[in-house]
C-alpha cells in the first residue's frame, strides 16, 4: 500500500467526502488549496492513483469520473498494517508476536497442528 | 606489554570462538535470561579488555607528573625508549587507538542506532494514530484480516493487534499474547536488541557480534514467552502462537535465515508445566550458571590488575 502525497491526500479528501464518482473539474472545483494547482497536475495526480489502484474510474461523456477504490476506514486501516508489516520482524522500534514464517516452517506448524489436534 | 599481548590474546578468542562455546550450551532453553546476561558479559568483556590492553601498554611509561600534553610526550618518548623508534611509534598508535578508538566507536554506533530507532519508531505511531484503543486489552486495534500482535517500545510503549488476530484467538489465547507483548515492555527488551545492534554496528566482523541481534532478539521472545506462561498456561500460549503461525503467508525470502516460531512451539510444548527444561542450567544448578557471567567480565580487569601490580 503506498503512501499518499500531500496533493494526493488532498484529492482523495475531496473524493471521500463526495457521494457520486468525481471528474477532474469536479475535483479543482472542491479542492481548497492556495495556490490552486492546475487542471492538468490534478489530472496527472488521479491518473496515477488510478495507477496504483487507490482509485476507479469510469467514463461521463468525454471526461473521466473518479471514485475511491475503497472507504477511508479501509484505506486508512491497511495503510497501518502496511507500516506495521513493513519494519522488521524484531528491531528496537517493534517486537513482532510472531516473526515472518518460512515455507519449510508452515508445514512443520500444520504438523504439529495436527498432532495436537489429535 | 605481556600484559597487554594476554589481554589481546583474550579478546580475540571471545570474539572468534566465544558464539562456538554458547552454542555449545544449550542453556537458552533452560533460562533466556541468563543466556542474555551472559551474551552481554562477553560483549562487555571483550571491549573491557581492548580498552584494558591500551591502558597496559602504556602502563610502564608511567609514573610522569605535569600537563596531558606533557604526558603524551614522555609517554611517547618512553615507548620508543622501550620499543625502538619506529616500534616505539607502532605501538603508541595502537596503544591510542585501543584506549580511544574502542570507547569513541562504541559511542558513535549507540547514537546512530538510537536516532534510527527514535525515527522508525515515530513513523511507526503516526500510522497508528488513528487506530482505535481498546480499553479492556490495554492495545490499539489496527484493522486488518491477518492475525498480528506487536509492539511499539517507548513513552511507556504500545501493543497493537490486528482485528483479524481478534478473531482468530480465543479470551484465553489472546490474553496470553498480551501477556507476552506486555512482558517485552516491562523487560524494557528494545534497550537490550539496541544494545545489541550497537555491539553489531562497532565490532559486526567478528562472530561474536555478527549475529548478536538475532540472538537476543530470539532470547526475549523466550523470555517473553516464560512471562505469559506464567500468567497464563505454556499450552494455552503454543495455541495462540500456532495458530496466529499458521494464519501467516509464508514468506520465501526468508527460507534460508528462517524464523524461530517453530522453535518456540515445540519449546512450551516439551516443558512440562513451570519447569524449565533439564539443561546443562539446572544440571550445574542456577548458583553455578549465574556465576559465568561474572566470571567473564572479571577476567580482563583482573588480568590487567595483576600485571598493573607486579609490573611487567
Amino acid at each position: 500500500m503506498p503512501r499518499l502525497g500531500e496533493l494526493e491526500a488532498a484529492i482523495m479528501a475531496v473524493l471521500w467526502s463526495v457521494p457520486d464518482p468525481a471528474t477532474v473539474r469536479d475535483v479543482l472545483g472542491a479542492l481548497e488549496r492556495d495556490p490552486q494547482p492546475a487542471y492538468t497536475t490534478v489530472m496527472t495526480v488521479l491518473d496515477n492513483l488510478h495507477r496504483k489502484g487507490i482509485v476507479t474510474r469510469e467514463r461521463v461523456g468525454r471526461a473521466w469520473a473518479y471514485r475511491p477504490a475503497q472507504s477511508r476506514e479501509e484505506f486508512d486501516a491497511d495503510a497501518m498494517a502496511a507500516v506495521l508489516e513493513s519494519s522488521s520482524d524484531r528491531s528496537a522500534t517493534l517486537l513482532r508476536f510472531i516473526g515472518r514464517i518460512s515455507p519449510d516452517e508452515l508445514a512443520r506448524l500444520r504438523e504439529i497442528l495436527a498432532e495436537e489436534k489429535r | 606489554m605481556t600484559a597487554a599481548l594476554i589481554l589481546l590474546a583474550y579478546a580475540a578468542l571471545l570474539g572468534l570462538i566465544g558464539p562456538r562455546l554458547m552454542d555449545r550450551f544449550r542453556w537458552d532453553t533452560a533460562s533466556p535470561r541468563l543466556a542474555i546476561t551472559t551474551w552481554f558479559a562477553l560483549a562487555v568483556s571483550f571491549t573491557s579488555a581492548l580498552v584494558l590492553a591500551g591502558a597496559a601498554i602504556v602502563l610502564p611509561a608511567r609514573g610522569h607528573s605535569g600537563a596531558a600534553a606533557g604526558l603524551v610526550h614522555d609517554c611517547v618518548a618512553a615507548l620508543h625508549e622501550l620499543h625502538g623508534a619506529t616500534g616505539g611509534s607502532i605501538v603508541a598508535v595502537i596503544a591510542a587507538a585501543l584506549i580511544w578508538a574502542v570507547p569513541i566507536g562504541v559511542l558513535v554506533a549507540a547514537v546512530s542506532v538510537a536516532r534510527s530507532t527514535a525515527a522508525e519508531r515515530s513513523r511507526l505511531r503516526r500510522a497508528l494514530a488513528n487506530a482505535p484503543r481498546d480499553p479492556h486489552l490495554g492495545a490499539a486495534v489496527v484493522s486488518s484480516a491477518r492475525p498480528a500482535a506487536y509492539c511499539i517500545p517507548g513513552k511507556g510503549g504500545l501493543i497493537a493487534v490486528t482485528s483479524g488476530a481478534l478473531a482468530l484467538l480465543d479470551r484465553s489465547e489472546l490474553a496470553a499474547v498480551l501477556a507476552h507483548e506486555r512482558a517485552h515492555l516491562a523487560g524494557r527488551h528494545h534497550l537490550l536488541i539496541a544494545l545489541a545492534q550497537t555491539g553489531k554496528r562497532a565490532f559486526g566482523a567478528l562472530p561474536l557480534f555478527a549475529r548478536l541481534p538475532e540472538r537476543i532478539g530470539h532470547l526475549v521472545e523466550l523470555a517473553a514467552d516464560d512471562a505469559a506462561a506464567r500468567s497464563s498456561t505454556r499450552s494455552t500460549l503454543a495455541r495462540s502462537l500456532l495458530s496466529v503461525a499458521a494464519a501467516q503467508a509464508p514468506a520465501e525470502a526468508l527460507s534460508a535465515a528462517g524464523g524461530d516460531t517453530v522453535a518456540r512451539i515445540e519449546r512450551l510444548l516439551d516443558a512440562s508445566p513451570g519447569r524449565g527444561r533439564t539443561g546443562i542450567g539446572t544440571i550445574l544448578g542456577g548458583h553455578a550458571a549465574v556465576a559465568a557471567p561474572v566470571l567473564i567480565l572479571a577476567v580482563p580487569i583482573l588480568t590487567a590488575v595483576s600485571f598493573a601490580c607486579c609490573q611487567v
